[in-house]
């Protein structure tokens, strides 16, 4: 391992050989991010590569389903920042979902606006709501928090269907598909993908990014101890606030992303459900992790469907006990199972 | 014992409580501070003087209000009264405020952040500092706990005892306070171990011209390090006096079993 000699390898400074401190287990604490694996740019490097080339060589239903991977990545990404980084339970980032597809709904599809302009206004309301509804939803937590964004969940789905004249109602709202331009001579599905590609690279940069800044880091020392934080200078409240205003807009982005890639958006696509599944996928995936998100988003699309095929009533069943199984055995997630395989590969190959 | 405290010269007990005395040089006037939890008071009037860069002790039994002053100090717990930091009035004030104006506090239990890296954990004590100091107060506090340079890119919950407390210490001292609020640091370390961190305190309260109030429970090493010892009794302080004066015959109420 590149950190971290302990005392007994005595390879380490010799203030470090004196003091003889423990070394925590490789995937055993939520938000290390301690380097395991030697190899991490060519292997980034060959994921970028075969997400790429990804379309043109698998089928259109799997391109479909890969993209759909893609966007509830971002969501999640998006949830991880508050349920991961903030150590706040969202049970609402479903409403958020709605509202960036339904804008790109409108805006695309009733109003005849060019479909990319959907996108930034999707992740400045959805910011915005996010940041509104933080502020007073945040200086609570536990389960009254997930109350009160259970109920942000609840109430948006009956809105939109109240509202029938401009979203459709329970009937739902088409939205045009974004085509490829002629130029590229891609099909829809290919460039459908590649532009959610490129929105979740943009997301995952700028999350890692955050996550490195000066406010990531008042973010993880709040979670970690709001009074140690508060006395540092930090103020948690608006860390907070800001965190679900940045995941609000995440899943906006993924909503808006979304209506591009499945061409249709009705309330029933947004119900209390998809809000609990998004929050589960975090905690699959590793919460607190970049790459969880990820694993979660792969876990959700492929898990229930690989059931579904083996019997009808299965999908329910299945999640549920791989849920069981993750959170008790492996509290870090998939991310945290990858990052112990990843290191004792490394250790094996004795590079670590 | 030696009493060595930079500040300690020979005073007898009959003197007058230090700090009532300082007259304007007082860094920290607290006049009646009353503070509590809810309809819990817990403070009932604390007055207390320090100077600039002079180091006192607070001592006591448990539950008689220590933990509850440093937090009313930074803004943690609301209080009522007056504390003066050079004439400013620090009561009503956020804890974000406070700390800008020079107060830090070194909580019960250290307070670290354990999965983020001994950086990190130095650079969210930078958190209000203007970036372009950052890395000359980042020096300063490496040159002070050296120990911690070996582990910067260590998550800090892997450090032992020792370094966890230096590295809470360091991460205060990476505020630029003048005034240093340390809740028990020699709690849960070895003796040689506190002993190495009362001398760097020390250094650092002479060298910057930071002064500290120390909350402790090992009296002898509180009076064997700082120039004068506080007792809080029932959320008053009620004695005052040069470091060493337990040995002065008079047993102090501390010693009492607890109530």
């Amino acid at each position: 391992m590149r950190h971290g000699n302990d005392g007994r390898e005595g390879t380490g400074v010799n203030a470090v050989a004196q003091t003889g401190h423990r070394r925590l287990a490789v995937g055993r604490m939520a938000g290390d991010r301690r380097r395991v694996w030697p190899w991490r740019r060519t292997t980034l490097a060959a994921l970028a590569v075969a997400a790429c080339a990804a379309p043109f060589v698998l089928e259109p239903y799997r391109v479909f389903q890969l993209t759909m991977v893609l966007v509830y990545g971002i969501a999640l990404l998006g949830l991880n920042l508050v349920v991961g980084h903030g150590g706040r339970v969202s049970l609402g980032h479903g409403a958020f979902l709605a509202i960036g597809a339904y804008i790109a709904a409108v805006m695309t599809g009733r109003l005849g606006v060019p479909y990319p302009l959907a996108l930034p206004v999707a992740a400045l309301v959805t910011f915005g709501l996010g940041l509104a509804l933080g502020r007073p939803a945040l200086r609570l937590s536990g389960p009254y928090l997930a109350v009160v964004t259970f109920v942000i969940a609840a109430v948006v789905p009956p809105v939109i269907k109240r509202f029938g004249t401009v979203t459709g109602g329970s009937m739902g709202l088409p939205v045009p598909v974004p085509s490829a331009p002629s130029w590229t001579g891609l099909a829809e599905d290919q460039w459908l993908y590649l532009l959610v590609l490129a929105v979740a690279a943009a997301a995952f940069a700028a999350a890692r990014n955050l996550l490195e800044s000066r406010a990531g880091r008042a973010l993880t020392a709040v979670r970690e101890n709001p009074h140690a934080a508060e006395i540092l200078g930090v103020r948690p409240g608006s860390h907070r606030a800001l965190a679900f205003g940045w995941s609000a807009m995440y899943a906006g982005v993924a909503g808006t992303l979304y209506a591009w890639v499945v061409g249709f958006v009705s309330p029933d696509s947004f119900t209390v459900t998809l809000s609990i599944v998004l929050l589960a996928a975090v905690v699959i995936g590793g919460p607190g992790s970049l790459a969880g998100p990820l694993l979660g988003a792969v876990f959700v699309t492929f898990v229930p469907a690989a059931a579904q095929r083996a019997g009808d009533a299965l999908p329910g069943i299945v999640s549920g006990l791989l849920i069981i199984v993750v959170v008790c055995f492996a509290p870090t997630g998939l991310a945290g199972l990858l990052r112990m395989a990843a290191g004792g590969v490394a250790r094996r190959l004795g590079r670590g | 014992m030696t009493v060595n405290g930079p500040g300690d010269h020979p005073r007898s007990l009959f003197d007058p409580p230090p700090g009532t005395g300082n007259g304007p040089a007082a860094l920290l006037r607290v006049h009646g501070l009353r503070a509590g939890y809810g309809p819990a008071r817990v403070l009932h009037g604390v007055d207390l003087e320090l100077a600039a860069g002079e180091m006192v002790a607070v001592l006591g039994p448990n539950g008689a209000g220590k933990t509850t002053m440093l937090r009313a100090l930074s803004g943690l717990v609301r209080g009522r009264g007056s504390v003066l930091l050079d004439g400013t009035e620090l009561l009503g004030r956020a804890p974000e405020e406070i700390v800008r104006l020079g107060v830090a506090h070194v909580p019960e239990g250290r307070g670290l952040f354990a999965p983020l890296t001994v950086e990190e954990n130095l650079r969210i004590g930078a958190h209000l500092r203007p970036a372009n100091e950052r890395a000359e107060d980042m020096r300063r506090v490496l040159a002070w706990f050296p120990v911690l340079r070996a582990h910067l890119s260590q998550p800090a919950g892997t450090l032992s005892g020792g370094e966890q407390q230096m590295l809470a210490v360091g991460r205060a001292l990476m505020t630029r306070p003048r005034l240093l609020l340390l809740d028990e640091p020699s709690r849960g370390l070895a003796p040689v171990a506190t002993r190495r961190m009362f001398d760097v305190l020390r250094a650092v309260g002479s060298h910057d011209r930071v002064a500290m109030l120390l909350v402790e429970q090992d009296a002898r090493l509180a009076l064997e390090f700082t120039s004068r010892a506080l007792v809080m009794e029932s959320g008053r302080l009620t004695v005052g006096g040069p470091a060493g004066w337990p040995q002065a015959g008079r047993r102090p109420s501390l010693f009492r079993p607890g109530r």
